[in-house]
């Protein structure tokens, strides 16, 4: 810990003060220098607090320098459907996740409690984001399982994305094939002011209609500003 | 009945209109997206987003009466 941060610990700033001395005459009055060079030049004058010196205190670093602490104007979210949340999801449809919940929104900084489901830029940055889900199915019905996307969309276009796909099974009864389990898709973007994200879903299969249901237990949409771009 | 979330509306519409297949609404690239069904969760269920084909886009009540 630096000189100055001892000083100011002390919660006088402008000079070092007596606390008491053997009676009491002393106290509250300021402690002076008694003499600092051979010739005694400064004799009598206050002891002054080094503000700034070779050792810079923890809490005075600038901001932005990899400290692990929040900014009151961080961006950190996350939303869902809540525990054992669920949402049916129609074949063959491009569809967004129904949450309605905000687990988190820091400070409110995202505004996520207007839109869970949307998330829109007001601080230039690159941003983080995750979308993950439990994608279940009522039964075990024949049919084979296509498609799997999840998506983030930027201003309605394609962003991040994982999709998966098999080749398929065009014909014949008896098949039953389906990924059930944890989806996830994450990654970084560098976005403007108005930007907006948005995660989508999608499920396709062959040999039956059966409603597709996903179950929300998992992370849901979360987001983080890692640095601001402004 | 009105169109609820988790309808099989792709199938529906296959049935007003039978020379499309199902890979007809699966969006690009693995599809051709000649139909883009959307749900904006909202729980009104699916609707017609894009209609890229020169059938008759079928109504919501052409398509409730095929559920």
């Amino acid at each position: 810990m630096s000189r100055a941060r001892e000083f100011a610990t002390q919660g006088n700033n402008a000079a070092v003060v007596l606390n008491s001395s053997a009676a009491s005459t002393d106290e509250g009055e300021n402690l002076l220098l008694e003499g600092t060079d051979s010739s005694s030049t400064n004799a009598g004058y206050h002891l002054l607090q080094e503000k700034y010196g070779t050792h810079t205190p923890y809490d005075q670093l600038p901001r932005g320098g990899g400290r692990p602490e929040l900014t009151k104007d961080t961006i950190w979210f996350r939303t869902w459907m809540g525990e054992g949340g669920a949402q049916a999801i129609s074949h063959n449809t491009t569809t967004v996740p129904a949450y309605d919940k905000v687990f988190w929104d820091y400070n409110n900084n995202a505004n996520m409690a207007a839109d869970p489901n949307k998330f829109t830029v007001t601080v230039p940055g690159i941003y983080w984001f995750k979308l993950s889900n439990y994608l279940s199915l009522p039964d075990s019905h024949n049919s084979y399982h296509v498609y799997d996307y999840s998506q983030f969309r930027k201003n309605g276009t394609k962003l991040l994305i994982n999709n998966m796909s098999n080749h398929g099974y065009g014909g014949g009864s008896g098949f039953n094939m389906h990924n059930i389990g944890t989806i996830n898709v994450e990654g970084t973007a560098i976005l403007n002011i108005g930007d907006y994200i948005e995660p989508i879903v999608y499920q396709y299969k062959v040999g039956h209609s059966f409603i597709i249901t996903t179950y929300w237990a998992g992370h849901g949409f979360t987001g983080m500003l890692l640095k601001r771009l402004d | 009945m009105a169109i609820k979330p988790g309808d099989d509306v792709a199938s529906a519409i296959i049935k007003i209109h039978d020379s499309l297949t199902h890979e007809d609404f699966v969006p690009k690239p693995d599809g051709n997206a000649k139909v883009i069904l959307w749900d904006d969760g909202d729980g009104n269920g699916p609707y017609i987003k894009e209609w890229n084909t020169d059938l008759a886009k079928p109504t919501p009540a052409e398509i409730e009466a095929q559920l």
